[in-house]
């Protein structure tokens, strides 16, 4: 649970911190600035664990890389090793048979249907379900299981299908090293394919019913929707060539805040030329922005609620009347609030769950071949797929043995960071008046950034647990009280 | 493995042991370790898992095991520590991240599926925690006598299910 320094009084010229945010993958904490008159004058979303695991992978065989970077997170596994082999793709300089993109594409799928099940049944459902006001005692997964567990059961279980579809592909369902330069190794069986479609009527029958219950329960949050990071931002993501969303390859679009296409077609080869990344002195965590716009300017979003908002359509029925409806949120124009990410994830999930239904009925999906061989063809490659929580960008160059030499990876939370920071001084701003904090306010300002499913653990590299820190600062600076909890 | 008399097979039927951490930090990585050890000397009746780290959906593959091992590394451990073979009961702890604990686990197959297993935690100390895929040699060392302990606590508990 989330802790406020200095017995929740809120004295004017000091800082309050949150620390750690709670119910992220991951660690990190919050400080919140406060004038003399103690009114929020900034906030700040700090990640606090070093990196430095592109140094660590330089002079690793690329082929091996796929099966490294799979092993940064046990959330998302997938998205790395995907991003990674199509890094190696493009350094091999092939076309991959459509038998091995369409595996990678149900890999992915599978691997977004997990992650967005995760975050969506059972780390923010109870902020959802039990009220942001509710005992922060119960206000939990514990406490979904006594208020809702057939809901909690059902959560658990399409997690459970999106693992199997990895598990069934890529033989190890936590870091599978199955999608390599040039394709993947293995096509999907048969049996595994049977027992697949057979548990998709029950995916669908969770996922529909967690929308019914989103709907039933919105208009409890407008309020949250206006102040959890409603702001003018641009959004960014993969699109298909037809304009429908797009979670494996694609070209990169642009939006602005008004629905203007700022950006479109752009190679993710040349990210550099649209994307730069600044750093703050506070922070580990870099601050990719639009280039065209500058830094701050350029801060842009991506993931769930960006995808849904720069796509024309999902490209299957159901989900395209449930995107529909989530475009209606904006009014015409781009959904603003991040609290609509819980929305656009189960969207999301709907898509996934019919593109599965659809791939698995597909005879390509076991045409040999499944892999393209060559040699070394280029020495730089980028590789890009979309991650559950945004646009994953490898960027490798090799020496002519296929060593590496440099890795950049642009990680999806990264690119959320400023949108998270913004989202934390909006939240702050509006629920922290006077010198008294009330938990639940507290966990406003959390929820606001749980709502970006920031995974800290990918855009940092974090090994085991972080002990809880809670620190007071003076309006000088000075430290003036500090708590630890394990 | 020694191999356990086959009459007590069923009985210690549905074993799991589940080493967690991550790999390319160092020794995070002992418990995956320890349990690549046991799942390479096969023994019986007892399955093996070796995950990034502990996630909700886990807690149904605990909820039909007799017995339930988890493996992890301590961090910062002092000079003395040595490896530790606890108990763990179900915790119904706040989720503070994607991240469960072995108690939670315990929790959430009970309170999910009606069924939590006897279940216990092995700790094995590191040192060195930094980019690196291979274990110190405290930790190394650390790995074999857990798999010792791990050895003796499944005889322990073929004994005590037989008795």
């Amino acid at each position: 649970m989330s802790s406020e320094s200095n017995a929740g009084n809120a004295r004017p010229g000091r800082t309050v911190t949150i620390d750690p945010v709670t119910r992220l993958e991951g660690h990190a904490k919050i400080t919140l600035h406060l004038d003399n008159e103690g009114r929020v004058a900034d906030a700040r979303f700090h990640i606090t664990e070093f990196r430095g695991f592109e140094k660590f992978c330089e002079g690793r065989p690329l082929w091996e890389m796929p099966g490294i970077t799979a092993r940064i997170c046990g959330i998302c596994p997938v998205s790395h090793l995907l991003a990674s082999a199509k890094a190696g793709d493009r350094i091999l300089a092939v076309a991959i048979p459509r038998s091995a993109e369409k595996l990678r594409r149900l890999m992915n799928l599978g691997q977004i249907l997990q992650s967005h099940a995760l975050s969506f049944f059972h780390l923010s459902a109870p902020d959802l379900l039990l009220g942001m006001d509710s005992d922060p005692a119960s206000r939990n997964v514990f406490g979904l299981m006594n208020a809702e567990p057939e809901l909690a059961r059902s959560g658990i279980r399409l997690r459970q299908f999106g693992q199997e579809i990895i598990e069934a592909l890529g033989g190890n369902k936590i870091h599978p090293s199955w999608a390599v330069p040039g394709g993947v190794r293995e096509p999907l069986n048969s049996e595994a394919g049977e027992r697949l479609k057979a548990r998709l009527p029950e995916a669908l029958e969770t996922v529909n019913g967690a929308l019914d219950l989103f709907r039933k329960i919105a208009s409890r949050f407008e309020e949250e929707a206006n102040a959890l990071g409603d702001f003018p931002s641009l959004f960014m993501g993969l699109v298909a060539e037809d304009g429908s969303w797009e979670h494996y390859d694609g070209k990169i679009r642009f939006v602005d805040a008004d629905g203007t296409v700022v950006g479109d077609g752009l190679d993710p080869g040349d990210y550099r030329s649209f994307i730069g990344e600044a750093t703050e002195n506070w922070s580990y965590l870099k601050f990719p922005y639009y280039k065209p716009r500058g830094y701050p300017d350029g801060i842009y979003r991506v993931g769930p609620l960006a995808r849904l908002n720069i796509c024309e359509r999902m490209g299957t029925p159901r989900a395209d009347e449930a995107w529909a409806e989530f475009r209606k949120n904006g009014g015409g124009r781009p959904v603003s609030s991040s609290f609509h990410y819980h929305h656009a994830r189960l969207v999301e999930m709907l898509a996934a769950v019919e593109r599965i239904g659809i791939l698995l009925d597909d005879p390509e999906l076991v045409s040999e071949p499944f892999r393209a061989e060559a040699g070394i063809n280029r020495l730089t490659g980028v590789g890009v797929s979309e991650a559950p929580r945004g646009t994953l960008f490898h960027d490798y160059t090799v020496d002519r043995h296929g060593i590496l030499q440099k890795v950049n990876l642009i990680i999806a939370t990264g690119q959320n960071n400023l949108a998270m920071n913004r989202t934390v001084l909006q939240a702050a701003q509006h629920y922290i008046r006077g010198s008294t904090i009330p938990e639940g306010l507290l966990n406003r300002i959390e929820a606001g950034v749980r709502a970006f499913d920031p995974c800290l653990s990918c855009s940092t590299h974090a090994f085991g647990q972080m002990p809880m820190r809670v620190a007071l600062f003076g309006p000088e600076g000075e430290r003036l009280d500090e708590r630890t909890r394990d | 493995m020694n191999a356990p008399a086959t009459e007590s097979s069923s009985q210690t039927a549905g074993i799991l042991f589940i080493g967690y951490g991550n790999e390319l930090r160092g020794d995070d990585g002992a418990g995956r370790r320890l349990v690549d050890r046991i799942e390479s000397q096969k023994w019986d009746n007892v399955d093996t898992l070796s995950v990034g780290q502990l996630t909700p959906d886990l807690a149904a593959r605990l909820a039909n095991r007799s017995l339930v091992v988890f493996a992890d590394a301590l961090a910062a451990p002092g000079p003395r520590a040595t490896v530790q073979v606890d108990p763990v009961k179900p915790v119904s702890s706040p989720a503070r991240s994607h991240h469960c604990t072995p108690g939670t686990l315990l929790a959430l197959a009970e309170r999910l599926y009606r069924a939590a297993p006897v279940a216990a935690v092995i700790t094995i100390p590191g040192q060195c925690f930094d980019w690196n895929e291979n274990l110190s040699g405290r930790a190394s060392a650390n790995v074999q006598i857990a798999l010792n302990a791990a050895e003796k606590m499944i005889q322990a508990w073929q004994v005590e299910s037989i008795d």
